[in-house]
């Protein structure tokens, strides 16, 4: 009885990446449990797969992209429990005073943008992913990522005030 | 630039614990995802064959009102017939579409409305797709359309029909599964519709429509040709 073809590519790559996977999980919702469910439901999509996978030594992308289509497909089909709110973390009041941006305050506002607005984000500058990666993983175009930073920066620097030196870079501002 | 959003990202993550995950539980999860795949794919085979039982026997043997034959659909591909050379398929009532606007098989997540195609291989946008299945999985799911290799001649006692602007073939194996069939340059295809009990008219109808705006254009693929259609909404995706 032998295994699918990739078993040992896989044991391996839960092993040793399994961490780095979750973590970006975390970032892609906000939230540690829903974050090892979205790992979760990834990593058996990909063992299902295995065996039509091709090119078994780029599985972790497989398993990246997987992530990201399957929690925007979570929410675009309106399935999820977790949706968008306006209903945010107050913004720190300029008052003139240091204010120091802390990352559970950005997880917060992170959560309350549109999930493509945040896998974009967290695409571009948490994976640093170019556009076009980011793009490619997202399954959308150049331009739409270009869109989703752009307005995704915009809402949180809006939301999180100038604590926080958030600008689109070059590739973003050209669409923004 | 943007170096403190960088690092709150990373402290963010730093919060995540390594992860339990037992290779065995999730080859379990797996398992019983297959069954549970396989068991819903029976079950709406038996559901068909149920209704199709059903329905026989409230007609009733009996009954003086003979039982009409399924018919042919009226919106059945109906391209008209064109004797044109293989290559310039498409009947003058199906509209074209440039062929730069046209993308490869719908991928497994939302697709927008446009020109789709099957060469046996590309995907829209990506590597992402199963060529050859599609459902309108973000419509309510209950139609689903396929492509797959037939029979090499035209299957005897179908309905002679139209298809991608060839002569083809149809049949309405039952209820919810109707097929059609096409040879194209030497290769023969079976375009089967299938449905589910309480699918709506509209999105069945909407699965023709797609089948009937079928036509076929060179292009440098492995067949030397693909299989153009239109996605009129957004609903379809092929995961």
């Amino acid at each position: 009885m032998g295994r699918p073809r990739g078993t040992s590519a896989f044991t391996e790559l839960v092993e040793h990446r399994g961490h780095a996977l979750l973590r970006t999980a975390y970032l892609l919702v906000g939230d540690h449990q829903l974050a090892e469910d979205l790992l979760q439901e990834a990593l058996v999509k990909t063992l299902i797969a295995l065996p039509r996978i091709r090119d078994i030594s780029r599985i972790e992308g497989y398993v990246r992209q997987t992530m990201v289509r399957t929690v925007i497909g979570w929410r675009r089909r309106r399935s999820f429990h977790e949706r968008p709110s306006d209903a945010l973390p107050e913004a720190p009041i300029d008052d003139g005073a240091d204010v120091v941006a802390s990352h559970p305050l950005l997880v917060a506002h992170l959560r309350g943008l549109p999930p493509r607005q945040r896998t974009a984000i967290v695409l571009r500058y948490y994976e640093d992913l170019s556009v076009a990666q980011t793009a490619e993983l997202m399954d959308c175009s150049v331009g739409a990522v270009k869109s989703h930073v752009s307005t995704g920066l915009a809402r949180l620097r809006e939301r999180m005030g100038p604590s926080l030196d958030l600008v689109p870079t070059g590739e973003e501002e050209l669409t923004s | 630039m943007n170096d403190s959003l960088r690092e709150l990202l990373r402290q963010s993550a730093d919060t995540v614990v390594r992860p339990q995950l037992e290779f065995d539980q999730l080859v379990a999860l797996a398992d019983r995802r297959i069954v549970r795949r396989r068991l819903a794919a029976v079950t709406v085979s038996a559901v068909a064959v149920a209704a199709i039982v059903v329905g026989g026997t409230a007609l009733g043997p009996d009954d003086a009102t003979p039982s009409p034959a399924p018919a042919v659909p009226s919106e059945t591909p109906t391209v008209e017939p064109t004797p044109t050379t293989p290559d310039q398929s498409p009947a003058a009532s199906v509209p074209r579409v440039p062929s730069e606007d046209v993308r490869g098989w719908p991928t497994t997540s939302k697709n927008r409305a446009g020109a789709y195609s099957w060469d046996g291989r590309t995907c829209a946008y990506s590597q992402s797709c199963i060529p050859g299945f599609m459902h309108n999985g973000y419509g309510s799911g209950d139609v689903k359309i396929t492509i797959e290799p037939g029979e090499g001649r035209v299957p005897e006692d179908w309905t002679p029909a139209t298809v991608a602007g060839r002569p083809g073939a149809h049949r309405q194996v039952n209820a919810f599964q109707e097929v059609w069939w096409v040879e194209i340059h030497g290769r023969a295809l079976e375009i089967q519709l299938t449905t589910r009990p309480g699918t709506k008219q509209r999105e069945i109808d909407e699965g023709r429509a797609i089948i009937a705006s079928m036509y076929t254009e060179k292009r440098p693929t492995e067949l030397g040709w693909r299989l153009v259609f239109i996605l009129t909404t957004d609903d379809w995706d092929s995961g």
